[in-house]
Parts: C-alpha cells; structure tokens; sequence
C-alpha cells in the first residue's frame, strides 16, 4: 500500500506543484499573490471543453488553443486589473486577484452553474499494473508534464535573456527600467505564461477532477501549501513542496485518517510558518529598519 | 443627559410591544389568484440540488394552463438562498413578511430549513418541502410543514437494508463526506446497523467534497474486504470514487443515497463497467428512460426547454402533485387552515413519480415511508429494484 | 444645541425603526449592524494595526459556538455573551503571538489556515459542536418574556454593538489606539518612541478577538442555527470586502460597508448568478478607484464629515 499511495501522491503533488509553480512564476516576476490562479486553472479546462463540445474541434487542436487563449487572458488580466493599481500595498493587490477569482467563477457559473461536466481524458487507455503497482496513463501524464514544464522553466530562467531579464525585473524594477527593460510588457508576459502554466494543469486535471466553476477554488490552497512549504518565491521549492504535499496527504490519509486530507495543507501552513517560515528552501526574512 | 431615562422607557415598551404579526387565513389570496412562495439554492455549491425548483415550477405552470384550482391561478414568487441559512433565513422571511405569500413549496437544503423552521412553524403558512430530506422537518411535529420525500433517516434504513438483503453479508463499510449533508445521511445509516443488525461499519471513512482523488480510501477498503461500501458523498466525488475503485480493481457493490444519479456516475466515469456493481436509493417508480417519466421530462422541457434533466429534477414534483391535490380539495373558499386540513388528509397518494406513496396525517407530516433502488441489470439496462436478491447477481 | 438635537433625532429614528419595517427587512437591517460590529473588530487589526490578518472569521466562529455551547449547558443568552467575547479574545492572544513573528503575506497565510483549522475543529467535534448539521442557538429571553421577534432582537444587538463601539471608541483614543497607529506608520520609529510593539499588537489581537466574538454570538442569536459552513472563506472575504468597502480605520465606514454589502445581495434577488459578479466589480472597483473606501470617499467630499468618520 505504501507504494501505491506514494505514486499516487506523486500524480496529485505535480498538480499542486504545477499549481504552485505558476503562482510562483507570477510572485517573483510582479510581487503578487494571485489568489485567482485557481481560476486559470478552472477557465483552461472550461476553454477546452467549449472548443470540444461547441466547436466540434478535436483535442489536439483544442487544448493548445486554449493555453494561447489563457496567454491572452493573463495579459489582460495583468494589463486591466493588475497594472492600475500596481504601485498599492500589497493588500490591495492581494484583494484584487481574491476579486478577479470570485469574478471569473461568477462568470462559469453563469454559463455551467448548476452542471458537473465530464472531460474526455486526454487518452483512454485501462490502468495498467507494474508488479504489485497501478499505473493510469493519466498519472505518467501528469508526472512527465511536470517534470518538463519544470525544468523548461528552469532552463528559461537561468539561460534565456528572457529569463534574465525576468530576473532582473523582479529584483529591481526601476534599475531594470533604468537599462531600457520594458517592465510593463515583461509583467504582461510573465502573467500570460503564468496563467497559461495555470490552463495546461487545469486542461490535463479535468478528466480526472470533473469540471465545474469551484474546481480551482478547492485546489488553490494545496498549491498554497506547497509554496510555504517549498518557500515563498522559489521555483525548484514550489515543485518540491508540491510534490512532498502530495505525497504526505495520501500516507496521512491512508495511515492516520481520512479525515485528515482536506485539513492537511492548512496544518503543513501552520507548522511550516510557526516553526520555519522560510520553507525549505527559501531564505530568512530580513527587515532593514 | 435628561432625556436618557425617557428613551429608555420608550425603547423599553416599544420592546415589550414587538413581535411577529400572526398570520392571517387568507393572505396571498386574491379571487383569481393563490400566491405560492418557493425558494432553493438557485446559486452556490449546491446549485446542482436547485434543479428540483424547476421541476416543482413545472407542475404548477401546467395545473395554470389547465384552468388553475378552483378558479385561481397559481402564483409563484422563488428565492434563493445558495444553500446558506443566513440566506436561505431572509429569503423566507422576505416571502413570508413582504411578497405574504399564502403557501410555501419550498427548501432543498436542509440547513436552511432547519434554520428557519422555527420561524416558518410559528407563521403558520402552509409549508411542503420541496426535496430537503432532514428528519427534522416533519419531528418534532409543525401543524404547518409537510415533508414529501424520504427522509435521510429513511433512506439510511432503506441502504442498510438492502445491504443487508445479500446473503451473508457482514462487513459493510461507509465513505461519507464531513459535512451536513453527508453525515446526515450517514449517522442514521450507522445507528440503525447497530440497533437491527448488531454490526458496526467495517470501514467509516471520509472523502472531502473537492476531492480529485479517492486512492487512500480504496486501498484501505480493499484491505478490509468490504461485502458493501455506502458512498454518501456527492455527485462529483462519487464519480472519482467509482473510477478510483475501478481503477484499483475493488469490485465490491456501491450503494449510494437519495439524489446520486446512476445515469449521470456512468456518463461522468465513461463506460458502464466501473458502475456495473452500483445501486443508488431511487426515489422514483421506473428509470428516467421510460415513457412513464419521459412525461415528466417532457412536462419539465415545456417550460424550462434548455433544463438539462438530472435525476433530482424530479425530487419535489410529487410533493407539488400533492399540494395541488390538497388545494383543489380545500375547496373554492379557500383558508390556509382548510389547506392544511386537506394536507392532513392526503392518504396514498399515488403522483406516478414517487416509488412510494404519499400519505400524512395529523400527527405525521414524514408522507414517504421505504424505497427502491436503481442498478444495472445484466444487459446494461436500469431497472428498479428492492432487494439485493431480486437481481441474483 | 445643534449638536444635541441632531443626536436625540437620531436616536428617535433608531429606536421608532422597526415600526416602519417588516419582518424581512428588520432582518436584514439587524445582519447589518451584526456584520458591521464583526466589520469593527476586524478592522482593529486590519486598518488601525494595519496587518494582515485573517483570523476574524475565526474569532466570529469561536464567538458564535462559545455562546451556542454554553447556552446548550444551561446558561441564559446574558451569562453566556461576556464568555463568548471572552473566548474570542483568547483566540485572539492565541493568534496574535506568533503573529509577532511573521510579517505581510505569511501572517495572512497562517491565519488564514487557523481559520479553516477551527473549521475543520467545529466540524469534528461533535460533542460540542453538533458538527456539520448546526448547533440551534435558542431565543434570548428578559426575564420571561422570549425576546422572538426581529424588532425585539434589533434592540437587544444595537443595545450591545453600541456598548462595544463605543468602548472601541475610547480605546483607539487612548494610549493604545495611538500606539497601534504609530506601529502602523513606522514600527521602528514606534518602538524607539517607547511604544514596546509586541504588546501592543498582542493587545490589538486581543481586543478584535473579543470585538469580533462578541459579534459572533450576536449572528448566533440572529440566525439561531449556526453551522461550520457560516465561518469559511465566504465569510472571511464578506468581511474584507465591508472594511475595504466602507474604509480601512474608519469605524462608521464599516458600518457602511455593512450596510452595502448585506443590502445589495438582497436587492439583487431578481438577478441569481449576478451577486457574484456584481460583488467581485464593487470590490474591484473600489480598490481600484477607491481605496480608502466610502469613509474616504466622503471625507473627502463632505470635509464637515472628516472627522467624525476618521475619528481617532
């Protein structure tokens, strides 16, 4: 059994990672928590699922449609709701993406309120057993996503200008300015490419999740979990805190109690920030008075 | 300040004046007119249950187009109250105190219900539940509010039962969510186990609504060698359980409550082997497919023609049949006692919808008393069944 | 004189109120004033300490079942309101100890997931708590006349919310008020001005804790059945959205800002599906345009206003 909850943790941890990632991606290139990127994730699915059922376009025509789709979305997300009010307190900021999230799933449901739809899986294969172990085509699916977007990221990162650049940005803005970087486009951008991350994991998600307009909403706070985990703002922690949570949930609630899934992630936050809020692989907090 | 002991007194006597205005015998009744007030979750995490309002509209716009009751047309002023008793309580109190309704089909979620029932036995207005299955509806006794469906009680004796009816079964195992809905359905079916039977549940586990995943569940029913699992959970987490189950190869029979659609478990895990072995607690007398409920679809398409019809679409339509029944033998002078009365009165009252009769009376508003179940026969076709043993499967 | 006069008429019209209401919308006007006391409380932290904090739904979750348990065990509503405010003050020192610790989005994370910690609590612990299906909380009586009508329950919470608002009040005018202010602006600077900050913002947990719980028990008796639904994240940004609404440390702005949010989705009865996204567009409005929220808007607009709605 420990075996078989292990993978299974790991099939559920990349979502939260993939999640985590994205939420990252946007926290180091702007500042920001957005707490609507459960809504990204929730919108990639529902894109789909509007090309296939409505459109009649096949799969693999649909699902890279949409992540352009949620490209656009998340600059314009960026450009309308983020970009005003930039200079804000973070609070503000915080708020306005909590907002935007309420806002996006106001609009699902005004379409799919009251449906649970299914989603045709990305393959249809039966599970297939290794030794003592089952294997869906969906998890190696979602562990071998993961581990590309992951370390394409990385690569994108440390190697591109591009990355540099984002790096940059983060650090500084106003020195980044200063040498001619476009920092409103690049923040457009890394919003784009953070709500596309959000709708590749929501379209690989949804046959096994089901799709309605709370799908993200109900995920949010596990990707949550895995960034303190993992510690605020680091990539490679943000996987890992994902992955570890993933796995922990599932030993949790097939060794202790079921009844401790759902609460496991705000347990890891409390833990995690009372005893070492730096996460894992996050540094110490320092104040400059 | 001197005026201080003055306002006081006036604020004290106007307190002591206070309270409800009692509710009158005709209110919300014109000559041509009944007004019938009815309110579900037609927003939030239970909007899902909201399609039953439309089913219960459904049955009244026809009874209107036939001519109405006794000279009078039906009309119907709906609430939300996305299933929150914060909610759910003002849009009783606004039906009630500024719409003065004359009658109430209403309530889908059982916490508002039970929130505002104080308040709804104390106004007095005629009050027909309109799928909210708490036991706490018809007890303790409110003169004014019937219950037409099973009551989660009922249902946990019926899943139980039926469980039961497999020779030699012993270990029965429950994956229930935590929250009301699901621990009312399951602490009923947990007590009688015990009190009939003599058993404790060989597994009592839960599975959180917004689950993706249900693998530390199965894997700890397949250690336990269930003979049954009652999955009292949600219509999104029952179709991960399935397919999770599936997907492990744990192929003991599913039993699952009241408003779980075995149509639509099928249609969400994709073909009909993870949900071969699944029965669910079918309030209704024959399968959705048949020409007996396609009237009803039918009816229900009439009015609402892009309603995408759900098994629980159905839920409160014999308690509306029921009512119209009652209404029509209230007679043309028309009082909310008399209406009352005439509910009292219903006495196996057949809707064609209901697997079961309806019948209260003056000391027992709970009208549904057992049920069938609805599972996959051999050749893939549903069909409703009591007992385990009447499939021989 | 004026000034007199203007507050007797006041306090005619608040009194006379419910002879102008029904049922419905003295319900309604009393969740106002509920959300816009537990608005007060939240906004001790959030506006005049200025941090991050999301613990009120829990401290109004701790107020409502502290009042619904003892109430169960055979207290009256009177013997059983202090404790409830009492306990939420105990969750707030609970809270504000390792608040100490940590700073901006952490401190919002972790109490954020207290909150759903207590949540998971009230579920589980069915004993007390009736877990998911709801502890009945019975009606107040004044001796042996039941306090069961809206108008009579109105008069009870706006008895009780102005002693505490007016206690808040007398608080943020003393010592403590100003020094929550000065951490606020400038820690640093505060604590080398002799204003140790960890008590204080300790003392600025405690005294939401109790503001909040005490608002906690008030929705308790207003609704008469609490259940660990009424204290999620719903709540939590319902809150948020009355203090940002009607303005951060503005203590009449959050009773504006309750006054606007418990209206509307009551107003928007004939739209379902729209509370949503007209709730999300006013709040992204204002913290857009407006984000000292009305009290700022009026306090600009209306100078002769200025001070009573920024008032300490």
């Amino acid at each position: 059994m420990l075996l078989q909850l292990t993978l299974s943790g790991i099939a559920q941890g990349s979502i939260y990672a993939l999640l985590a990632l994205g939420m990252t991606v946007v926290f180091r290139a702007t500042g920001v928590i957005n707490f609507a990127h459960g809504e990204f994730f929730m919108l990639g699915a529902f894109v789909v699922y509007v090309l296939i059922q409505y459109v009649g376009a096949p799969f693999f025509l649909a699902a890279p449609l949409a992540v352009v789709a949620m490209f656009f979305i998340g600059r314009g997300v960026e450009r309308f709701f983020i970009r005003p009010i930039a200079l804000s307190p973070h609070i503000i900021l915080a708020m306005m993406t909590v907002a935007l999230s309420y806002l996006f799933r106001g609009i699902a449901r005004l379409f799919w309120g009251r449906e649970v739809l299914p989603m045709p899986p990305v393959f249809s294969l039966p599970p297939f057993e290794v030794g003592d172990l089952i294997v869906t085509a969906q998890d190696i699916l979602m562990a071998t996503m993961t581990l590309a977007l992951v370390l394409a990221f990385f690569l994108f990162f440390k190697l591109t200008r591009f990355g540099r650049v984002a790096q940059a940005a983060s650090a500084s803005p106003r020195g980044a300015a200063l040498v001619g970087i476009d920092v409103d486009a690049f923040s457009g951008n890394m919003w784009g490419m953070a709500a596309a991350l959000g709708g590749v994991t929501g379209i690989l998600v949804a046959p096994v999740t089901l799709l309605y307009p709370d799908m993200g909403a109900q995920t949010l706070i596990r990707a949550f979990a895995a960034m303190t985990l993992g510690g605020f703002g680091n990539l490679g922690g943000a996987v890992v805190g994902g992955l570890l949570l993933g796995v922990m949930e599932q030993w949790a609630g097939g060794y202790l109690s079921t009844a401790l899934i759902d609460i496991f992630s705000y347990l890891v936050i409390v833990v995690v920030l009372i005893t070492r809020p730096q996460g894992l692989f996050g540094s110490p907090d320092v104040t400059r008075v | 300040m001197a005026t201080f002991p003055r306002m006081a007194g006036a604020l004290a006597i106007l307190a002591l004046v206070g309270g409800i205005a009692h509710a009158d015998e005709t209110t919300g009744l014109t000559k041509d007119a009944i007004k019938l007030g009815i309110f579900g979750p037609m927003t939030g995490p239970a909007a899902l249950f909201g399609k039953g309002v439309f089913g219960v509209e459904s049955v009244y716009k026809a009874v209107n187009d036939a001519g109405g009751i006794n000279g009078r047309k039906i009309e119907i002023v709906r609430e939300d109250t996305a299933c929150d008793p914060t909610r759910g309580l003002a849009a009783f109190k606004k039906l009630a105190s500024q719409d003065q309704v004359f009658a109430l089909d209403a309530g889908l979620c059982s916490n508002v219900v039970m929130a505002a029932k104080a308040d709804i036995a104390k106004s007095g207005i005629p009050f027909m539940g309109l799928g909210a299955a708490t036991p706490g509806i018809a007890t303790p006794l409110a003169a004014n509010m019937f219950q037409p469906v099973a009551t989660t009680d009922e249902v946990g004796r019926s899943l139980i039962d039926f469980a039961m009816s497999k020779p030699g079964a012993k270990k029965i195992a429950i994956v229930s969510h935590s929250d009301d809905w699901g621990k009312s359905n399951r602490d009923p079916a947990v007590a009688y186990l015990k009190s009939k039977y003599g058993l404790d549940p060989v597994m009592d586990l839960t599975m959180e609504r917004g689950s993706t995943d249900a693998t530390p569940q199965v894997l700890k029913l397949r250690n336990a060698g269930a003979d049954f699992v009652l999955v009292l959970m949600y219509p999104a987490e029952v179709a991960i359980f399935m397919r999770d189950a599936y997907k492990y190869g744990v192929k003991v029979p599913v039993l699952a409550p009241q408003s779980i659609s075995l149509e639509d478990t099928k249609a969400r895990v994709g073909t009909l082997a993870p949900v071969a072995n699944m029965a669910v607690y079918y309030p209704y007398a024959h399968p959705t497919d048949t020409p007996e409920m396609k009237k009803w679809s039918d009816l229900i398409h009439k009015y609402y023609p892009d309603e995408r019809i759900e098994a629980f679409s159905f839920l409160g339509m014999s308690g509306a049949l029921a009512m119209v029944q009652a209404l029509k033998d209230a007679g043309p002078d028309l009082t909310r006692s008399k209406l009352i009365a005439a509910l009292d009165n219903i006495k196996n009252f057949d809707s064609g919808i209901s697997a079961t009769p309806i019948s209260f009376s003056a000391t027992d508003h709970a009208g549904i008393k057992g049920g069938a179940f609805l599972t996959y026969d051999k050749s893939g076709k549903p069909v409703v069944v009591k007992r385990w043993t009447d499939l021989q499967k | 004189m004026p000034k007199r006069l203007a507050v007797l008429v006041l306090a005619i019209a608040l009194a006379a109120l419910p002879l102008a209401t029904n049922d419905y919308v003295q319900y309604v006007l009393n969740l106002i004033l509920v959300y816009g006391l537990a608005a007060v409380g939240f906004n001790l932290v959030l506006g005049y300490l200025g941090q991050l904090a999301f613990a009120n739904t829990a401290f109004f979750g701790i107020g409502a079942y502290a009042l619904g348990i003892l109430m169960e065990a055979g207290l009256s509503f009177w013997a059983a309101l202090l404790p409830a405010g009492l306990a939420g003050a105990l969750a707030g020192l609970v809270v504000g100890l390792p608040a100490l610790r940590l700073k901006g989005y952490y401190l919002a994370i972790v109490t954020l997931a207290f909150g759903e910690l207590m949540r998971w609590g009230y579920i589980h612990m069915d004993a007390y708590t009736h877990g998911s299906s709801g502890l009945g909380v019975a009606a107040p009586s004044l001796g042996s006349l039941p306090l069961d009508s809206q108008a009579q329950r109105y008069y009870l919470i706006l008895a009780v919310a102005a002693l505490v608002v007016w206690g808040v009040f007398n608080l943020l005018r003393s010592r403590i008020g100003r020094a929550w202010v000065a951490i606020r602006e400038n820690e640093s600077a505060a604590a080398s001005l002799g204003y140790w900050p960890a008590r204080y913002k300790v003392a600025a947990f405690v005294a939401s804790g109790f503001v909040t719980g005490i608002a906690g028990a008030l929705f308790a008796m207003l609704i008469g059945r609490i259940a660990p639904d009424s204290f999620g994240l719903n709540q939590l940004l319902l809150q948020f959205a009355v203090v940002m609404i009607g303005g951060m440390s503005s203590i009449w702005g959050s009773i504006l800002g309750a006054a606007l949010l418990t209206a509307t989705p009551e107003l928007l009865r004939n739209f379902p599906g729209a509370e949503e996204i007209i709730f999300s567009l006013m709040l992204m409005a204002v913290l857009r345009f407006m984000p000292r929220g009305l009290a700022g808007v009026l306090a600009v607009r209306l100078p002769m206003l200025r001070e009573r709605l920024y008032r300490s």
